[in-house]
């Protein structure tokens, strides 16, 4: 068997491992601290494809996540389309934004790209809260249920373990093919890839709109899950900056990074709030501290660079 | 709306405006010299906010002292925590910087609820409700004493870090971190201490304005990015860039504020700044740089 | 593995006590009401268990922290339910994180009693499960307009509010109460609680010259509104409110807005002063815990935990149904008030008109609880 073939066996050994889980867990909690796991690993993956692969740093990536849940509410709600059409709306939505706020941030480099993409996704946020009556401002937004309603949570784990592996998947396709060696050229030397003949604004408007496919059906995800949401929640700061902490942390530019960033970040958060009480938020600030000081590449980074230099020694 | 009240909001734009410049000063300080986009600013712009407090309340030190004392912890910290924080990581990516500034702003807002808690905190001295007329213009006290002591120590830390010895060094550095180093300037002492200036700056925007407003733990927030338009705006590392921007957001803020709406000054202000950086990303006031 | 690191976080439920889920902000922009809510629990956990507790054990509570956000908040219905396998929950405080949990619970089956959202959407599930203490928006907005049509009849109105679900609720009543009792509104304006200076938002409304001003605001931006209302001369006959903010004990006092307090109405839903038997009680042992005098919404978390363990003893038992349908049957007399609900989880709670009347809060309407007549507001430059 290929290198490549024994990966895919593991790979579906450990999907199918995934997917069986609820039927060992059934605690709604436990299945919900789980999908939420997923969810931003699936999140991270994709925020990877242009915060890694391309090295642009975006923290605007709940313009993206609210944009699928608000397309999702508004399309099967205010306008009653069927939920496939409405989530496919979404979808489409949050592609075209991406399009925007691409020609314009991706003029800018460095600090500039991200000072960009938080200052678009802040727009879409306070605006969303000041038009009450599209979104429903504060007071929110009924969100349809997309799964059967008996066991839910089932569903959404197993969606959110579906996202993560398409990420991953897309991912895996991209790095091996020629879009992925562009986008590498571009975060190694941007003039460089330029001079080459690479179409460096268009390759990475390919990437964040492929990234902002799959943030938006996290985000139609999320939304639907808890079934009511309000811009604070689905477009605020925060959410952009976990996506981002939990690739980052993972290893960024790194296949499994994001994963194991959201593995290690979404279940000790859940476990210091249950322990620590208040001072959670600073045992989790902690934690960030010390990977960021220890591990300087991310964990997934970090280890690679060890195996690798262990391998060229020997 | 009337002229009044157009002059009105152009005149507290002005006032809110200082404050703003000086945590864009901060900023631009820290950036211009480091090239590191600190997302804890806000928080540090919280804890200089209870430092004063703390004073006022329990060791009854002026509130226009307070800020002195706030400056002095905020460049400690600083100092203290490039030392042992942000060096280990300066040769690294921008994601790393910004991921430790996160994880600071966590600890720094987390920590401060659990010593004082979630309380609003406000303090009260009879100056508070002293106003000034001329004609129908309107002047509050504090106000106009905040703005005042903010504007000495806005040109003064412009002057210092134009004319001085360490200035200059700041300065070379931020053009050429090698060749400033090549040139016998100590790097790691120089950026230590940018980056204790950066945080006494908006450790000082933080003392004045508390007695204006109010504290609770999550007070920063907010003026992280405001920080992050300012700085932006004002051509990114620009100090004096930095101070024109911050009072051009105050008043656009109010003049946002009358005709428009309040909830509408923040989203016309992320829009500006858009435009700008798509247009000119040099920022309004910076040279072209970027 | 997941599992058993959760189970372990979750602590195993200790069958020595009474376990009641608590969902509120302990972090977050609204931990200053999540704290005032572990406080107010906490004088009635104390008080209770003192009593001895419910069917013969000490009660608990499981808090979990929302961290001012909706879906953290759900999350913590679930950890509640299925970790530490609460009967019941309390909470939580923000209207919208209330909002976001009523589903939650009505999937998972256990009473919710809500003790201080006051937006009404947290009740237009009609979930059976979903209990309020609180009044809501519409009886806040009901009671000032009832209070405005007898006390001179004002024919203008400006409704000012925070851009939150608490803001934007109480517009929507407020909006839908003063066109049905005739009243013109002049001006509706929005402003985000974040910024230090309302002044040009004041200036507007100003402009508009309204016979009243309807705030709904948080806590400290009360006093910063009151100071520039008087710097902007925004002087209408009525500076009415939606309680909070204007409600809180700081409020009239130096470290609030002191004289610029002066005149203004609140809606309240309890003051310590209030007529109910065990008010002061409480008054005295929140002080003494907290170190600062309750405001309503500690009042409503130690009422709803009183209203719990009430139905839990009536129901003498440990499941949700029973104490669900036991809540249902709730006649208590609380220093909240008497408590009941009607056949949509709602308590009919009286809510009070007060007035700010050298620096106290002074009931004023509805007349059959007024203590004293109301003072008519002066002009800025009249006052002392």
């Amino acid at each position: 068997m290929t290198v490549t073939g024994s990966r895919l066996v593991i790979a579906g050994a450990v999907l199918v491992a995934c997917l069986g889980a609820p039927l060992v867990i059934d605690q709604t909690y436990q299945l919900n601290v789980l999908f939420r796991v997923f969810l931003f690993a699936g999140l991270g993956v994709a925020w990877n494809l242009v915060g890694g692969y391309t090295g642009q740093l975006s923290l605007g990536h709940a313009a993206f996540f609210g944009l699928g849940a608000y397309g999702l509410a508004i399309g099967s709600g205010k306008l009653g389309l069927p939920i496939p059409v409405a989530l496919g709306l979404a979808i489409a939505l949050a592609v075209l934004v991406a399009l925007a706020i691409g020609l314009v941030a991706f003029r800018l480099r460095g600090p500039y790209f991200a000072l960009a993409t938080i200052a678009f996704a802040e727009v879409l946020h306070l605006t969303a809260k000041n038009l009450p009556d599209v979104t429903g401002g504060e007071v929110g937004l009924q969100v349809p249920l997309i799964f059967p309603p008996d066991a839910p949570s089932r569903w959404f784990y197993w969606a959110a373990v579906v996202l993560t592996a398409l990420a991953l998947a897309i991912t895996a396709l991209i790095t091996r093919a020629r879009f992925g060696y562009a986008l590498l050229a571009i975060r190694e030397d941007e003039d460089t890839a330029l001079a080459c003949g690479i179409a460096t604004t268009r390759t990475k408007l390919h990437a964040l709109m492929i990234s902002a496919a799959l943030t938006a059906i996290g985000g139609a995800l999320y939304g639907s899950l808890f079934l009511y949401i309000v811009p604070d929640q689905m477009l605020s700061v925060d959410i952009s900056n976990e996506i981002a902490i939990v690739a980052m942390l993972g290893g960024a530019g790194t296949l499994l990074g994001p994963l194991v960033g959201a593995v290690l970040l979404e279940i000790a958060s859940e476990l210091f709030k249950n322990l620590f009480q208040e001072a959670h938020l600073v045992i989790y600030g902690v934690l960030i501290v010390v990977v960021v000081l220890f591990l300087p590449e991310g964990i997934v980074g970090t280890i690679a660079s060890a195996l690798r230099r262990r391998r060229g020694r020997a | 709306m009337g002229v009044w009240s157009t002059a009105q909001a152009v005149l507290d734009g002005v006032l809110l405006g200082a404050l703003y410049a000086l945590v864009g000063m901060g900023m631009a300080l820290i950036f211009g010299v480091m090239r590191l986009v600190n997302f804890a600013h806000g928080a540090f712009l919280m804890l200089a906010m209870y430092a004063t407090y703390v004073l006022f309340e329990r060791l009854h030190v002026n509130q226009y002292l307070g800020f002195i004392a706030a400056a002095a912890l905020l460049f400690g910290l600083g100092v203290v925590s490039y030392r042992f924080l942000l060096r280990r990581v300066a040769e690294r990516s921008d994601f790393m910087q910004i991921l430790l500034t996160l994880g600071l702003s966590l600890i720094v807002t987390d920590g401060v609820q659990l010593i004082f808690g979630a309380d609003y905190r406000q303090i009260n001295f009879p100056l508070m409700s002293t106003s000034w007329r001329i004609g129908r213009l309107h002047f509050n006290a504090p106000w106009v004493l905040s703005f005042a002591i903010t504007a000495v120590l806005a040109v003064a830390i412009y002057l210092f870090v134009m004319r001085s010895r360490f200035g200059r060094a700041l300065r070379a550095i931020a053009q050429n971190r090698y060749a400033a180093g090549l040139v016998g300037i100590d790097v790691q002492r120089t950026q230590a201490l940018a980056f204790g200036l950066g945080l006494a700056t908006v450790g000082v925007a933080g003392g004045l304005l508390l007695p204006l407003f109010y504290t609770y733990p999550a007070v920063g927030e907010q003026y992280t990015l405001k920080a992050f338009v300012i700085v932006v705006l004002g051509g990114m590392g620009s100090i004096a860039g930095a101070a024109i921007a911050g009072l051009v957001l105050g008043v656009v803020e109010e003049l946002t504020s009358l005709f428009w709406g309040n909830q509408w000054a923040l989203v016309v202000e992320f829009a500006i700044f858009l435009v700008v950086l798509s247009v000119r990303p040099s920022g309004l006031f910076g040279s072209q740089r970027a | 593995m997941l599992g058993a690191a959760a189970c372990k976080g979750g602590g195993k439920p200790d069958a020595s006590a009474f376990h009641i889920g608590v969902v509120t902000s302990l972090t977050g922009p609204s931990a200053a009401f999540g704290q005032a809510h572990k406080n107010g629990f906490a004088v009635a956990v104390a008080e209770l268990n003192a009593r001895g507790g419910v069917l013969g054990k000490p009660i608990a509570l499981d808090f979990y922290d929302d961290q001012s956000k909706p879906d953290q908040a759900v999350q913590g219905v679930a950890k509640l339910v299925d970790q530490d396998h609460v009967p019941i929950i309390l909470g939580a405080y923000s209207s919208e994180n209330t909002r976001a949990i009523v589903p939650a619970v009505t999937q998972k089956q256990v009473p919710l009693i809500i003790p201080t959202a006051v937006a009404d959407n947290v009740m237009e599930s009609k979930s059976p499960w979903v209990f309020r203490i609180c009044a809501g928006a519409d009886a806040y907005a009901a009671a000032t307009i009832d209070f405005l049509k007898h006390n001179g009849d004002p024919k203008t109105i400006a409704i000012v509010y925070e851009n939150t679900n608490f803001g934007q609720s109480n517009v929507k009543s407020m909006h839908a109460a003063a066109t049905a009792a005739g009243l013109t509104i002049v001006a509706e304006e929005a402003y985000q609680a974040s910024s230090p200076d309302y002044k040009a938002m004041l200036q507007r409304v100003a402009s508009a010259n309204p016979e009243v001003v309807y705030f709904a605001s948080y806590l400290l931006d009360a006093s910063t509104l009151m100071r520039q209302s008087e710097q902007v001369g925004l002087n209408p006959k009525f500076v009415t409110s939606a309680g909070t903010g204007f409600a809180a004990a700081e409020f009239p006092t130096e470290k609030g807005a002191g004289k610029f307090a002066e005149y203004t109405f609140s809606i309240s839903q309890w003051l310590p002063s209030a007529k109910w038997a065990g008010s002061t009680q409480f008054d005295d042992a929140f002080t003494k815990l907290a170190g600062s005098h309750p405001a309503y919404h500690a009042m409503e978390a130690y009422a709803s935990l009183l209203v719990a363990a009430d139905a839990i003893n009536r129901a003498k038992s440990d499941q949700p149904k029973a104490i669900a349908d036991a809540i249902r049957q709730t006649k208590l007399e609380t220093p909240f008030g008497p408590v009941a609900f009607d056949d949509k989880g709602q308590n009919a709670h009286p809510v009070l008109v007060t007035q700010v009347q050298g620096g106290q809060y002074k009931v004023v309407w509805p007349a059959d609880a007024a203590e004293t007549p109301l003072v008519a507001t002066p002009a800025w430059a009249d006052r002392k």
